[in-house]
């Protein structure tokens, strides 16, 4: 929809303008097959035309990559089940150093170990 | 939405859709590498393009400007956003490459050859007095500055309505009305010098 000229000289005008506008030359027939050909070109030689993706695509990559890594992480950073003979050298050990170390300490120990405590302020 | 016209015609128009929703639906087909509905787009515009191109330029080299502006679209088709109508964006384009070739033809066309292309020109028209007219108008178009050229071309002569223009030229409505009234003022002064009382 045009809007309409204002007055009537320009109406005359616009219709003189429309009436007398220079004549377009026609095309040359080959001129579509040429735009196309160029095009078609253009198609096979370059990446093909396509909308620039949207960043959302990138959401569930980020996400399996995160989940990837966590399970990466979490067995490169728990240290591996102890073999039967480490367990057994450490139950030895256990079993060679428990003694004393269960139950109440006896007096006389807490005692000799306060009287063995010199204070060099004192003498 | 899109939606997929059903009935298509032998020239390439969508029947019971706007020109618009056509135009839409041919792009998104070319986005999908369909070069077959890039043809259609040609077919639909190239007439409008030829003439806005002519009348801006009024080069012999027409052809290869008409083929300069096609390729342009093809490639920037993937920025076409869809905010405008296709046809706004593509006489937008035209008139870029309009305006390149206007200051080519400055910095390098010859008196001889602008001569050489009126009187081919002239030779093409039927009739004498259409003829002088013809040349009147054309001759008034050059005198015009470029802006108010494109402005009396798009607007009066395309019959582009004034917010399209706008649009295309990326400048206010307000802008468009105050340079088509010293375009059609300036035209009527050239028109009155060579004695023509509109």
């Amino acid at each position: 929809m045009t809007s309409s000229p204002n007055d009537e000289q320009d109406l005359k005008l616009v219709n003189f303008l429309r009436q007398h506008h220079p004549e377009v030359p026609v095309a040359s027939p080959d001129l579509e097959r040429r735009i196309l050909q160029d095009i078609e070109t253009l198609r096979t030689t370059s990446i093909p035309i396509q909308r620039r993706r949207s960043p959302v695509w990138l959401v569930p990559s980020v996400i399996a990559a995160g989940m990837v890594a966590a399970i990466v992480g979490y067995h490169s950073l728990v240290p591996p089940s102890p073999t039967p003979a480490e367990l057994a050298k450490l139950e030895r050990f256990m079993e060679n150093n428990w003694q004393g170390t269960v139950g109440d300490p006896p007096e006389a120990d807490v005692f000799s170990m306060t009287d063995s405590i010199t204070d060099p302020m004192m003498n | 939405m899109l939606v997929v016209p059903t009935n298509v015609s032998n020239d390439g128009q969508f029947e019971g859709k706007s020109e618009s929703e056509c135009d839409a639906y041919l792009v998104q087909q070319c986005l999908r590498g369909n070069s077959q509905s890039f043809r259609q787009l040609y077919r639909r515009h190239q007439q409008r393009v030829r003439s806005i191109l002519y009348q801006l330029c009024d080069s012999s080299s027409l052809d290869d400007l008409v083929q300069e502006v096609f390729l342009r679209a093809w490639k920037g088709l993937p920025k076409f956003r869809g905010s405008a109508k296709f046809s706004t964006w593509l006489y937008r384009i035209a008139w870029n490459v309009a305006s390149n070739q206007r200051q080519k033809t400055i910095q390098g066309r010859t008196q001889f050859q602008a001569l050489t292309e009126k009187t081919s020109t002239q030779q093409d028209a039927p009739d004498l007095m259409d003829l002088h007219y013809q040349d009147l108008v054309q001759r008034g178009l050059a005198t015009l500055s470029f802006d108010h050229r494109t402005i009396l071309v798009l607007h009066d002569l395309e019959e582009v309505p004034q917010k399209e223009v706008a649009q295309i030229l990326d400048i206010p409505v307000g802008t468009v009305k105050s340079r088509l009234f010293h375009a059609r003022a300036a035209m009527r002064q050239f028109l009155q010098q060579q004695g023509l009382q509109l």
